[in-house]
């Protein structure tokens, strides 16, 4: 999760917003996100509808836990990307805001442009070469 | 083939499909539907495992 903390501005600078989804409740994520100062709002599906209905659903931990997985979805709740994890691991947020970067993130206008034009993305990407895009686990958890 | 509404799915949804709508609290208790945070920009959405 602080993985995406530290990529969230990335993320937000080339058009997207970011939340997070778990089964736990209000008062478990909220301490989740205080402890690890997210900015982005965490999703509380204790009914475990959502995990089982987009497919991610881990019956065998913990009495039902969400699988580890990203989705990237555009306006009219189209799936763009699609990444799940059958083990403990998930994409890293750098991978997916040099996705959102490179693919350009706004949703498509529908008759003119109404986005920035290619020229910003590749800015928005030559910026996160140059400044950097963290490593995870250098200095968060 | 048009899915009928099914509570358990075992495949997660693909690149393409239309995602299920919902409506969720998030942690300070405000709803949240996923129609409104996936416009007009496209939302990442990540699920974590909790339960930490």
């Amino acid at each position: 999760m602080a993985d995406y903390r530290s990529h969230e501005a990335e993320i937000h600078a080339n058009g997207a917003k970011l939340a997070a989804i778990s089964v736990d409740s209000p008062e478990k994520s909220q301490a989740v996100r205080e402890e690890l100062h997210l900015g982005f709002p965490i999703l509380c599906d204790t009914q475990k509808q959502v995990v089982r209905e987009w497919g991610v659903y881990n019956a065998r931990e913990k009495g039902g836990i969400a699988k580890p997985a990203v989705f990237i979805i555009d306006s009219g709740r189209s799936v763009r990307y699609v990444s799940v994890d059958e083990i403990a691991s998930r994409v890293r947020a750098s991978d997916v805001a040099s996705l959102i970067a490179a693919h350009g993130a706004a949703p498509a206008p529908p008759r003119h442009k109404l986005v920035p034009g290619p020229r910003t993305w590749v800015r928005a990407v030559s910026n996160s070469i140059q400044y950097g895009v963290r490593e995870p686990g250098s200095g968060s958890k | 083939m048009k899915s009928p509404p099914n509570p358990v799915r075992e495949k997660a949804l693909e690149r393409g499909e239309i995602a299920p709508d919902f409506e969720l609290p998030d942690s300070t208790g405000l709803p949240q539907r996923l129609s409104d945070l996936c416009a007009p920009s496209p939302l990442v959405l990540v699920f974590y495992r909790g339960h930490w």
